[in-house]
């Protein structure tokens, strides 16, 4: 419990001041961490501490980290499956490593100074992201131009309404305008009177697109097995046959081997005979 | 080394010929026999007067391994009724074993050769690496191989011991076709339904510069899992509401 105290009081205090909005959580012990989160939120003095699990819509664990897990996180906590996330890799924390290098060591200072000394650099880092906003929202206008076309050309060319019925919910046809900014401010009004479910076409058609996306990534989801292997079966078929035995006093075998026995020695007979085993050695007299 | 290989090896030449490795092997292989022969007469009696039929172990060295066990998958249909119903039944869930495992490490060599491909191209290069990195593919081309001949020959047995019936294994193993083992990655083009659709796909294949058009290509069935998994369609339930 003690052990995740920080990153729980981190993620407390940074959504005080948002915490009805969705959140996307990644985290690079997320399958740890997640665990007992409801518990642990529950000790917090705070009263909107107790349901900020609910709002937490994803847990996900950053792509890089997530190839260090074992095979049942990489499916559970994937991006890759996670629906609206597009291609974030959530490895930002890990970038601003670099970032955070220059104006001295902080090895040799001292406790206080050495908070303002992180303060600082924390601070012109967000003051610099800031700066950027402007022409990163400006370009990404054009984008969503683009994906309008995109969307478009994808309705006229797939008329399955099983397809399109569940998932576009677009109060009217789209049609692609000359000035990006126009077509965006157009897009926020139709959203909250037109639409039922009050999502602005940008999100629906994104969604869309998300959709189609995971829908065709289930089907690469690797299936190990989908059942018990060959050694499984041929122990639990030993095991059945050890309680028969134990139930009658007539025991049926030859030489040791039970009825059971004899199939498992005549297919593996079958395979020797298939691919011997050390016949590779012989390949190279 | 696969079957096929080893029964060349084993058939080509006369017994003079072979590695002594070879004939050990194949001494073996009749000792276990004929040990087997015994303990059948006492579970499977009824396939006693088949193996009158069967050349004798004792006098044919060279096609020993070519016998048949007459496990009940291999047995004909009038003597497979006589067959004690608990072997059936027990040979019947194995094969649905083999048949798993052999696909499930069909899916992990291919991966590793796809990407063993992708390392040759991007990284090898000249005569002598080249040379190895052939090498390399060709062995685990033949553990592909080796690895298919299994599924199919479990498959077919397991066809002949479930013959009829709307089984659920139907909907798990399907008939293994040459072109259905292939990666992830490697994707091809569906079977066309009619000849006009096969030559479009084929204009669109030559205006795409050779390559066939994204919306065309099909994974193959051997990467879908199980066909009657239930955890088909529950991903689209949490997008709808909005």
């Amino acid at each position: 419990m003690k052990s995740y105290a920080n990153t729980d009081y981190v993620v407390v205090r940074s959504t005080s001041h948002n915490p009805e909005t969705k959140k996307v959580a990644s985290y690079d012990i997320m399958c740890q961490w997640s665990v007992n989160l409801r518990n642990r939120l529950r000790e917090f003095p705070f009263k909107y501490a107790e349901t900020l699990d609910d709002k937490i819509v994803a847990r996900v664990v950053p792509k890089f980290h997530l190839a260090a897990h074992k095979e049942s996180c990489r499916i559970d906590f994937s991006l890759n499956y996670e629906p609206g996330v597009g291609r974030s890799d959530m490895e930002g924390p890990e970038r601003t490593w670099f970032g955070l290098q220059g104006g001295g060591s902080t090895k040799d200072q001292g406790p206080g100074y050495w908070s303002d000394a992180m303060d600082d650099k924390f601070g012109h880092w967000n003051w610099s992201k800031l700066v950027r906003l402007g022409g990163f929202i400006f370009s990404s206008s054009h984008t969503i131009t683009y994906l309008y076309s995109q969307v478009h050309s994808f309705q006229r060319s797939t008329p399955t309404p099983s397809l399109n019925q569940p998932l576009i919910r677009m109060s009217s046809p789209l049609s692609v305008s000359a000035s990006p900014r126009k077509h965006l401010i157009r897009g926020r009004q139709e959203s909250s009177p037109g639409s039922a479910t009050g999502v602005s076409p940008i999100l629906t058609s994104t969604r869309l697109l998300v959709c189609l996306i995971l829908s065709a990534s289930r089907s690469f989801l690797i299936h190990i097995l989908s059942g018990p292997s060959e050694l499984e079966i041929r122990r639990r078929l030993t095991l059945e046959e050890e309680q028969d035995e134990a139930m009658s006093t007539a025991i049926d075998s030859v030489d040791g081997f039970t009825q059971t026995k004899y199939l498992l020695y005549g297919l593996d007979l079958e395979e020797q005979r298939c691919v011997p085993p050390g016949l590779a050695l012989c390949s190279r007299n | 080394m696969n079957r096929r290989k080893l029964q060349v090896a084993l058939t080509s030449a006369t017994s003079e010929l072979l590695p002594t490795s070879v004939v050990e092997l194949r001494m073996a292989f009749r000792r276990s026999l004929i040990r087997f022969r015994q303990l059948q007469a006492h579970y499977q009696p009824e396939v006693v007067p088949l193996l009158a039929q069967l050349p004798s172990i004792g006098q044919d060295f060279d096609t020993v391994h070519e016998t048949s066990l007459l496990l009940p998958s291999s047995l004909p249909p009038e003597t497979l009724s006589k067959c004690s119903k608990r072997l059936v039944s027990m040979e019947r869930e194995l094969r649905i074993g083999q048949c798993r495992d052999s696909l499930a490490q069909l899916r992990t060599k291919l991966t590793a050769q796809a990407r063993l491909l992708k390392h040759k191209f991007i990284h090898v290069r000249h005569q002598v690496p080249n040379t190895r990195a052939r090498s390399l593919l060709n062995r685990i081309n033949e553990k592909i191989e080796t690895i298919a001949t299994k599924y199919r020959h479990a498959l077919a047995m397991l066809q002949a011991l479930d013959k009829r019936g709307a089984s659920v294994w139907r909907l798990e193993f399907l008939e293994l076709r040459k072109q259905d083992v292939r990666c992830l990655s490697q994707a091809e083009l569906p079977d066309a339904p009619t000849q006009a659709r096969a030559e479009e796909l084929h204009e669109r294949t030559l205006l795409n510069g050779g390559i066939t058009p994204e919306g065309n290509r099909t994974v193959s069935w051997i990467w879908r899992g199980s066909l009657m998994g239930s955890s088909e369609g529950q991903g689209h339930d949490e997008y709808s509401e909005g």
